[in-house]
């Protein structure tokens, strides 16, 4: 494999480093029609290449619900496309089984996000059953849960017992259970404590590492997407304003929004 | 003398649990305290007990002194004299503080007639002015709309000016900002510190967020599980905390509102 030589292959789409998993290609999202019609998205191009982590960050109205939902495959654009490793997003149900076995979310609040009557093991397990993988669940629950630092007992206990920052690990462990490439974080630390916020991003900026993991992240907080993205979508009034390397986002940001976004951050002194 | 003085001010649930455990702070005249804590401190519960808000099944023992008179003692009309015309609040979410079936002219005019007595046409004059005082333009617009025809930041203008609306000695805001996007907040913050000075209000700022909390405020109490940790000043807290974790709150503070690749530049 390694040998052969490089040519033009008739091959269907053989997943490269240079595919992006997840890509938006002039992506508008309209919603209603005639003279009220909203635009909700507007000429949005973005890619998700394999192994990175790219975030993507704006303020109420700017586009964000409505982009994870086209990326999530829960809504088809208006205009332009969404291609999921190199093709247009198919609808077959084995198509988006798949797609759904290889992406998966994070939700902001763990409280509202798994369910207080299942055990934390059947909350974990949920993926693997509604996505039939194969294999032994309870060993492969033991398994995602010691990857967020969670002992195997705890399959065993309900969501209720755990604190917020232990409900956003067993979150994130549902998220792993069937192993996707692209895990989708929306606003996965904007309902922590600060000092709970910080171990969950350490969390997922460990579990990037080890798993090779992709990150799409979507937030408010410019602060936090800075931190565990290698790139960097600025979203404003539904258009990309800016996007880059988040070094030259965060600073030389060429967008006057981006430029006031910075500045209102508040920071100590 | 603190204008506003809190004294062993405990709060326990009907069944028994202590929310708030005998918390002591004060707050001098033309003073800015802020009042930190994470989720479960009982900073929240502080804001209420002083206002005489409590939900059913609370009760508060201790004191709650306003120039010497204790708040926690007076009930009925003795206490909605004082409350919004001496001490005024402002919460979180104005969505759920303001009326919804009113319109903002009437929610502003309500307590100019209720503590000021003043007539209709008065109060909506006045009314009109407080809306230029918090710098929400086309005051006759907003005047007529309901709440939830104005934005978030809007609302919070609106929030603002009736809680300065019968010039109280202190005002109260618990998490103002919290559910406003960053460039409405820091508007908001720039605002809300420009009032304070120009009015002399006194301010008690109670908040989750310490970036936000020191960006308005002098004095500082720390909270943790219905304690007082630390009381100081910002100043002070930054520099050289002295509870570790008063220490701990600033290093994750520090930690997750870092903008990496050397933002002081900007």
């Amino acid at each position: 494999m390694s040998t052969a030589p490089e040519t033009a292959s008739a091959a269907p789409a053989a997943p490269t480093a240079d595919v992006p998993l997840l890509e938006l290609a002039g992506v508008g999202r309209t919603y209603g029609s005639g003279p009220r019609a909203t635009a909700a998205l507007a000429g949005v191009d973005l890619a998700v290449r394999p192994g990175r982590s790219v975030g993507i960050v704006g303020e109420s109205g700017a586009g964000k619900s409505t982009l994870l939902r086209l990326l999530l495959a829960l809504d088809r654009p208006t205009e332009g496309q969404v291609l999921y490793r190199g093709e247009p997003l198919r609808r077959d149900r084995a198509a988006v089984r798949r797609f759904r076995r290889d992406v998966q979310i994070v939700f902001q609040d763990p409280r509202s996000s798994l369910d207080p009557r299942m055990t934390v093991g059947a909350v974990v397990a949920e993926p693997l059953r509604s996505l039939r993988i194969p294999g032994d669940r309870g060993a492969r629950v033991a398994e995602v849960l010691g990857w967020v630092g969670l002992e195997p007992d705890a399959a065993t206990r309900y969501p209720a017992q755990f604190s917020g920052g232990q409900r956003q690990r067993i979150a994130i462990a549902r998220a792993l259970a069937p192993s996707p490439s692209v895990l989708v974080g929306d606003e996965p630390v904007s309902a922590l404590d600060v000092s709970v916020r910080e171990q969950v991003m350490d969390l997922l900026r460990r579990l990037r590492a080890e798993l090779g993991l992709t990150l799409v992240l979507v937030s408010h907080d410019i602060a936090v997407v800075g931190q565990l993205c290698e790139e960097t979508v600025v979203l404003h009034d539904g258009r990309v304003a800016e996007s880059g390397p988040t070094e030259q986002v965060l600073t030389r940001p060429q967008d006057p929004y981006t430029q006031r976004l910075l500045a209102a951050v508040p920071r100590l002194p | 003398m603190s204008l506003l003085e809190v004294r062993d001010l405990t709060v326990r649930t009907s069944g028994g649990r202590t929310l708030l455990d005998a918390v002591s702070w004060s707050v001098e005249a033309g003073g800015r305290l802020g009042v930190i804590g994470e989720s479960g401190s009982g900073k929240s519960i502080t804001a209420l007990a002083v206002l005489g808000l409590l939900p059913d099944g609370m009760t508060a023992t201790g004191e709650v002194l306003l120039d010497g008179v204790d708040l926690l003692a007076l009930h009925g009309r003795r206490l909605d004299a004082i409350r919004g015309a001496q001490v005024a609040m402002v919460f979180q979410e104005p969505l759920t503080a303001l009326d919804p079936l009113m319109t903002v002219g009437r929610q502003i005019a309500g307590p100019l007639r209720l503590h000021r007595g003043l007539s209709r046409a008065q109060a909506r004059e006045q009314a009109a002015a407080l809306c230029r005082m918090v710098r929400l333009d086309d005051a006759e617009r907003i005047l007529g709309s309901y709440p939830w025809q104005l934005s978030g930041g809007q609302r919070q203008r609106v929030a603002l000016a009736m809680a300065l609306a019968c010039e109280p000695r202190v005002l109260l805001a618990d998490e103002p900002t919290t559910a406003l996007d960053v460039t409405v907040q820091a508007e908001v913050l720039d605002l809300l510190d420009e009032l304070v000075d120009r009015t002399g209000v006194t301010l008690v700022f109670v908040s989750h967020d310490l970036p936000v909390v020191a960006r308005v405020a002098r004095d500082l109490v720390v909270m943790r599980e219905g304690r007082v940790v630390e009381s100081t000043t910002v100043a002070r807290a930054l520099d050289a905390p002295a509870d570790p974790y008063t220490r701990q709150l600033i290093e994750a503070a520090r930690a997750v509102t870092r903008l990496p690749f050397a933002q002081e530049a900007l």
